[in-house]
């Protein structure tokens, strides 16, 4: 008991605790991102199977020992193409994520520090963005991109851009008014360091909380595309690729659709939680 | 000429396009009912009919769609009608005569006919017809290459016409009898030239319903036309169409046709998926019928123009890696017969000795590569020779292409993949594919062509047939022999010779690798067991014309 209590006592772990305990899906969301991640890395630790080797005789078998998730119609390891999935999965929608936080980080600070001028053009130009859904401006840059995974990655990237830069925006405008920055500015501190050293970190917290719940949107906006076709070409195994080659099978072999289905669920639904978490303990923090 | 060029230019890439999915011909040439004997027919009710692809023109004259041909057939009837083996039934004409030297057909027409605008049918309007197919303005894509040689059309009298053509044309009237060469009130042609392709109250023709409405991306709606008595002989009946509406809906997705007829919200269905076909069957309240296609079935087409398959070891290990028997029976489940040649056996002038004639052998597969040194292999297991790795590339379009093909072209690659070849499917847009292709910047290709007339190999194998000259030629051949027979076949009026030069086409076709045929492509229509009378004509086009509806009206 002492010990616990002790630990708990700490102001840190204490915060961690609470923060777990306000979201009782942390843990399994953490196991469940854990798992994405070995798979992405490495898909070998986690099957023996190969995803592209087809077996036609044995094709659209039910789940068994043998395989876990059943085979498709071309008698390929459904378990081993979800798990060799998530890297492409994951790639898309951490990459999407970096490419839109990073622009529109730029954006922002632009927008927030640049001035008048800067911040009406830039603002504006995001308010056109805005207008258009993401997956459909995502959509809309592939179309002139032309298909395959880094096009689909880059224009889920650039479709989120706006939101991040609205951010990025309003927490700079708060922040440059800060009494801090105002004493480094009377101190003579010069602009780039104001902005690299107390601005940007100042507004990091929000940004990642952002970031981390629009990293599951990317991955659900990823497995759209590439549902649609506008992804990784074939025999790539990738979840949106899978549900669109199941489809037909749905009333016959559901474990086809069933098995990537639950794996773009869980995923996006584990990052979520984590980025509410992350969210949660942000708020504590500033409490 | 140059106009020529252009027309057939495009008429290749979009028979192409649309020809993918492409449909045609029957197990036995005609008619497949699937209606049994239910008592006599009666008149009344509206069927609702759902098919994949919506037409991309209505004008059969233009369009090289497959589904337009289907749909505006309701619409447009022709001078004759093609039975089994390539025989022909009087329909417009009731009789027709060739000259001697092959080159003028006399046609004799029927007197009572009428256009739905009340204009009456005769001489004149196939005149306006067949000139309008050849009018460069028209831009057709397909009709004006299926008359082939056609020169001039001259009234003879008010109800004989009489066709010239350059040269003797075997084809024709095979061309005919389709509903490429369907006719159009001569009123319509004149006045509604611009509107023939939106469809509607702008196609007007002679068939057995009457086009009354067009919603894009949806449907369209044809009512009966009371006045038709003019069947082809080999009808069921000679009168109007028992149906009072036909309502033909477009549904892409095979599942969601096969829902809908389920739940009873349309009557029939169009090509039917392969793995829905026995959970149909199963199905009591429903009917299945199915057809062989004729034509060109799903075949892939091997670069000979350029390395590797500019060597016929090359072409040859490709045919003999892959293991079609347990691929096609996954894919298709069992639905598909495996193809010997690049005809389908309903095709006039298939050639049967051709089954079982080659197959599966891996070892030989293998020692060819050897022979050609591809005899490295690199870190993924692919097969090398002086450090390139053997790939080779295939584009595809995925609207040109279905689900299931892409499937089996994953398991064509996962086959190749075994013996060492690297093949990569390149997803390309139309835009992107059409130039490539026209350049041949690619290894192999892949589609279907439906049609009963063994001619079509002319477009896809004479050596003056290649994509930039508006042809099919996807092997990029230049076989002299090749062009030769198939030259003679065209231009020859006898139909032993004909079937005999055909039979050495594909047989060569095979030996050489050029093409590697997949599968033999069929069409199964499924409909609630209220329709009767459902028929498919020569080239596995479905038929409405003599449908009824029992217990309902």
């Amino acid at each position: 008991m002492s010990a616990t209590a002790s630990l708990l006592a700490h102001p840190r772990v204490g915060r961690a605790a609470r923060a777990a305990r306000l979201r009782p899906g942390a843990v399994p969301a953490l196991v469940v991102v854990t798992c994405a991640v070995l798979a992405a890395l490495w898909p070998d630790l986690l099957t023996d199977h190969s995803p592209d080797t087809t077996a036609p005789a044995r094709a659209l078998r039910p789940p068994d020992t043998e395989h876990l998730f059943g085979t498709d119609q071309l008698g390929r390891d459904v378990y081993a193409r979800v798990v060799y999935g998530a890297r492409l999965s994951l790639e898309i929608g951490v990459g999407a994520t970096v490419i839109g936080s990073v622009v529109g980080t730029v954006i922002g600070l632009v927008a927030g520090l640049g001035g008048r001028a800067a911040d009406a053009v830039s603002m504006r130009a995001t308010d056109v963005l805005t207008a258009f859904p993401e997956l459909l401006l995502a959509l809309l840059v592939i179309t002139v991109t032309g298909p395959g995974t880094t096009n689909v990655l880059v224009s889920i990237g650039v479709a989120s851009v706006p939101g991040y830069a609205r951010l990025v925006r309003s927490r700079a405008l708060v922040v440059r008014r800060a009494d801090f920055v105002e004493a480094g500015v009377a101190l003579g501190v010069s602009r780039p360091a104001l902005v690299l050293r107390h601005i940007l970190p100042n507004t990091v917290g929000p940004l990642l909380v952002l970031a981390s719940i629009g990293t599951g949107t990317a991955v659900v906006s990823g497995a759209a595309l590439s549902y649609l076709g506008m992804g990784p070409r074939p025999p790539a195994a990738e979840w949106g690729v899978m549900l669109a080659d199941g489809q037909d099978f749905v009333q016959t072999a559901w474990w086809i659709t069933v098995f990537p289905g639950l794996a773009v669920a869980a995923v996006v639904m584990a990052v979520t939680v984590l980025g509410r978490t992350l969210r949660e303990r942000g708020t504590e923090a500033t409490r | 000429m140059h106009t020529r060029s252009r027309v057939r230019l495009t008429a290749g890439a979009l028979a192409l396009v649309t020809g993918l999915v492409a449909c045609s011909g029957t197990t036995g040439g005609t008619g497949v009912r699937a209606g049994d004997d239910a008592g006599p027919p009666r008149d009344g009710g509206t069927l609702t009919f759902a098919t994949d692809k919506e037409p991309d023109c209505y004008d059969p004259h233009v369009s090289p769609a497959d589904v337009t041909a289907v749909v505006m057939r309701n619409v447009f009837d022709s001078l004759v009608a093609e039975g089994p083996g390539g025989t022909f039934v009087p329909w417009l004409a009731t009789s027709w005569t060739l000259s001697p030297d092959g080159t003028t057909y006399t046609f004799e027409l029927r007197t009572d006919v009428r256009f739905t605008d009340g204009t009456p049918f005769d001489a004149e309007a196939v005149k306006a017809n067949l000139d309008h197919i050849a009018a460069p303005a028209t831009k057709s894509q397909y009709a004006a290459s299926l008359i082939g040689p056609y020169q001039s059309t001259t009234v003879i009298g008010p109800h004989t016409a009489q066709v010239r053509l350059a040269r003797p044309f075997a084809p024709f009237l095979h061309a005919v009898g389709t509903t490429y060469l369907g006719m159009h009130s001569p009123r319509s042609l004149r006045t509604r030239a611009a509107d023939l392709c939106a469809g509607g109250s702008a196609s007007v023709g002679t068939g057995p319903f009457r086009f009354t409405a067009h919603t894009k991306g949806q449907q369209d709606e044809f009512a009966r036309n009371t006045d038709y008595a003019w069947a082809p002989a080999n009808a069921a009946h000679p009168g109007p169409a028992h149906l009072d509406k036909l309502v033909v809906r477009y549904l892409p997705t095979g599942s969601v046709r096969v829902g809908t007829l389920r739940s009873d919200q349309v009557d029939a269905i169009d090509n039917v998926p392969p793995q829905s076909v026995g959970v149909l069957e199963a199905d009591r309240r429903l009917r299945t019928t199915t057809a062989d296609l004729p034509g060109l079935g799903y075949t892939y087409f091997l670069n000979s123009a350029r390395p590797p398959f500019d060597d016929v070891r090359a072409r040859l290990a490709v045919r003999c890696a892959v293991d079609f028997k347990p691929l096609l029976k996954a894919v298709f489940f069992d639905r598909f017969p495996q193809a010997f040649s690049v005809l389908g056996p309903s095709t006039t002038g298939y050639d049967r000795t051709a089954e079982g004639g080659w197959g599966y052998d891996p070892a030989r597969a293998n020692a060819l590569l050897d022979e050609l040194g591809w005899t490295g292999r690199d870190a993924a297991g692919y097969r090398t020779r002086d450090g390139h790795t053997l790939t080779v590339a295939m584009p595809f379009v995925p609207e040109f292409t279905v689900t299931d093909r892409r499937t089996l072209d994953v398991g064509v690659q996962a086959d190749l993949k075994k013996v060492g070849i690297r093949l990569d499917l390149e997803q390309s847009t139309a835009n992107d594919y059409l130039p490539r292709r026209n350049a041949g910047d690619y290894d192999l290709i892949g589609f279907s062509w439906g049609g009963a007339e063994p001619d079509l190999l002319r477009s896809l194998f004479d050596s003056e047939q290649q994509f930039a000259q508006g042809g099919t030629n996807a092997a990029r051949l230049h076989d002299p022999q090749l062009d030769a027979w198939l030259r003679e076949a065209a231009e020859s009026a006898d139909p032993e010779l004909r079937r005999a030069r055909y039979a050495d086409v594909q047989a060569r076709i095979v030996a050489r690798g050029y093409a590697l045929p997949t599968y033999v492509g069929r069409r199964t229509v499924a409909t609630g067991s209220a329709v009767h009378g459902l028929t498919f004509d020569a080239n596995a086009w479905p038929l409405f014309r003599d449908v009824w509806l029992k217990g309902r009206g």
